[in-house]
């Protein structure tokens, strides 16, 4: 039905295998190199699932923080408040995430342009406003610590960066495989359709409104189970992870890797994480150079990193 | 919960205040909106800056926030003059090619990024510039209170920065209803090739645009100034509210943007007190929601369908 052939998963899937063969081992460059990965991987499947949205389906988001915020506090909470394993309680994180995108993703789906952007963006402060202050169930701006690691299975102990790194490794290359194989498959068309010309494709028979809500589940599903692994990774959550600022950052990988080809945001979330790694020493002019980057980037190179390294690579062939 | 009439009358009295500030900046940023066709997320930023910048010629010069801020509002609005002409002038150009509506959602995508990077570097320069922490613009007029009947009082500045703001409002009003260059403006915000024809310069256009825009932030900033802290961060709080007045106004509408910056003005403060202040902050967004569900194209009825 999705109109997916073996020829494309194995086509594609063989980039995941020498991605696998590459990324295992890292945790041999030590902890500080582990950690670092870990926190990229866990962005990069963000700004990945934004990209469904923003890239694919040209749906702009400003608040897709939210529902990373979502995932991790539910499955805090319910790990914390009801004794459900992290492993199950990640998994509904994720589908809290998708509830509340279709709390935000209906009722916005005649909006378009700068109205979406501001609605999502109206939708990420109210979250914000709601972890702050609910406090008798997420404790206000104080945050949540001590929020239980992912059981360990036999001898495994997920505290270990190791161990946890390994997992979110399985994690990351599934999650941008699937999300890979939706962008080649039949819904994955319509998603782009819709994109190119929403009145054509409506008039072609597409039913948009139906498949822009598939895509607001799909992408906040990822961002909802990322968020989850993040809080029992760090063990420490508070509303700070749902602020418009960490919409824009989310928003930026996106972009300035290269919207629209799955992989940029990727290349986005690394850049723009090592970045941020490298700058810590500058301190306060770490942001002037951050915001410099964005506008160098969109200025001379709006298809992105993704778009360098493609014309770098054209002209090495040349 | 009781709430005391005087309390109430007081809480009127400050939302219209603040509701004429918001007017001023959510004006500015409808006629980018209007006129260019693009989002300007730094818009808060200019704000911020207009903020500063009254603080330094305070500083510098000596005298009165409240005459110096007019002088902050004409600089910042030579920056915005510059930023449009190295970075927005090449998309506006791009913006004219731009066929099919994915084009146009892209074009839309850039200048929101872009302008995100503005704003995130000019509240970086602002923190190594002038420092993290909050200052406050020294005047002799907040001192001054004025008493009214009932118990009622506040300081002068306030009611100083309220009359600037309705004063700008309607220069402004009047300025683009019976000017040349008002009517140029217009004409290019309902069509700008048709404009073009009858000999109107819009790149000139754009220019003042941008320069009335960034201009009307920052001297709302500058006036403001004396009442609440100058931080680095001022802009980001404000531009979701300005974007939300913005949308409620209709996008584009000047005279939209202006009733609905009083609008969200009194239902804030109204709502900080049925609701705790707690709560303000979502009281813009729920109004901008149940607008644009009721009637998208805002109260007046906007620019874009």
């Amino acid at each position: 039905m999705l109109g997916i052939t073996k020829d494309v998963v194995t086509e594609i899937g063989k980039y995941y295998l020498i991605a696998l063969i590459l990324l295992i081992p890292i945790p041999l460059a030590g902890d500080y190199v582990t950690h670092v990965t870990i926190l990229v991987m866990l962005y990069a499947v963000t700004a990945a699932s934004l990209d469904i949205l923003v890239g694919y389906t040209g749906r702009l988001s400003l608040g897709h923080a939210a529902f990373f915020a979502v995932g991790a506090y539910t499955s805090t909470l319910l790990a914390m408040n009801w004794g459900v394993s992290p492993w199950i309680g990640i998994f509904l994180g994720g589908l809290m995430a998708s509830v509340f995108g279709l709390i935000l993703g209906v009722p916005s789906l005649k909006l378009r342009g700068p109205y979406l952007a501001i609605s999502t963006l109206g939708f990420g402060v109210i979250v914000w406003l709601m972890l702050i202050n609910l406090d008798w169930l997420t404790r206000g701006p104080l945050g949540i610590p001590g929020i239980p690691p992912l059981p360990g299975i036999g001898p495994i102990d997920f505290r270990s960066k190791v161990a946890f790194y390994y997992v979110a490794l399985a994690f990351t290359l599934v999650s941008i495989f699937l999300l890979h194989l939706l962008t080649k498959s039949r819904v994955g068309k319509i998603l782009m359709s819709i994109r190119e010309d929403e009145d054509a494709a409506l008039s072609v028979g597409v039913d948009v409104p139906l498949f822009k809500v598939y895509a607001f589940l799909i992408s906040t599903f990822f961002a909802g189970i990322s968020g989850g692994l993040y809080a029992h990774y760090l063990r420490y959550i508070s509303p700070e992870i749902s602020t418009l600022g960490e919409s824009i950052y989310i928003l930026s990988m996106t972009i300035i890797g290269g919207f629209g080809t799955l992989i940029g945001p990727v290349m986005g979330a690394a850049v723009l994480s090592l970045l941020q790694e490298l700058l810590r020493s500058y301190l306060e002019y770490r942001y002037l150079i951050y915001g410099m980057l964005i506008i160098l980037v969109m200025k001379f190179f709006p298809s992105g990193i993704y778009g360098i390294v493609q014309f770098i690579l054209r002209k090495v062939r040349e | 919960m009781v709430v005391q009439p005087m309390e109430l009358l007081e809480q009127i009295l400050f939302g219209l205040m603040i509701g004429g500030i918001y007017g001023v900046i959510g004006v500015g940023l409808t006629m980018i909106f209007g006129v260019m066709r693009l989002s300007n997320f730094a818009h808060g930023e200019f704000y911020m800056l207009g903020a500063y910048f009254t603080y330094t010629f305070v500083t510098l010069m000596g005298g009165d926030p409240f005459l110096l801020a007019p002088l902050a509002a004409v600089a910042v609005g030579a920056v915005g003059i510059a930023i449009n002409r190295l970075l927005f002038k090449s998309l506006y150009e791009e913006l004219k090619e731009a066929k099919g509506a994915a084009a146009f959602y892209f074009q839309d995508l850039k200048f929101i990024m872009l302008t995100i990077g503005l704003s995130i570097l000019f509240v970086d320069l602002a923190l190594v510039l002038w420092g993290p922490i909050p200052i406050s613009i020294p005047s002799p007029l907040t001192k001054h209170i004025v008493k009214l009947p009932g118990g009622l009082s506040f300081s002068l500045a306030r009611l100083i920065a309220f009359v600037v703001a309705i004063a700008t409002l309607v220069g402004l009003y009047a300025f683009l209803k019976f000017t040349k260059t008002g009517r140029a403006i217009r004409a290019t915000a309902q069509n700008p090739s048709a404009a073009m024809l009858v000999g109107v310069n819009i790149y000139k256009i754009y220019d003042i645009t941008m320069f009335l825009s960034t201009g009307l932030a920052a001297l709302a900033g500058g006036i403001l100034g004396p009442i609440y802290n100058v931080y680095p961060t001022m802009g980001l709080d404000v531009v979701a509210k300005a974007f939300v007045v913005v949308i409620t106004g209709g996008m584009g509408n000047v005279i939209g943007s202006i009733l609905a910056g009083f609008l969200i003005g009194l239902a804030e403060s109204l709502g900080g007190l049925f609701l705790g202040t707690e709560y303000k902050q979502v009281v813009a967004f729920v109004i901008m929601i149940i607008v644009l569900w009721v009637r998208p194209e805002g109260i007046l009825g906007g620019g874009r369908k």
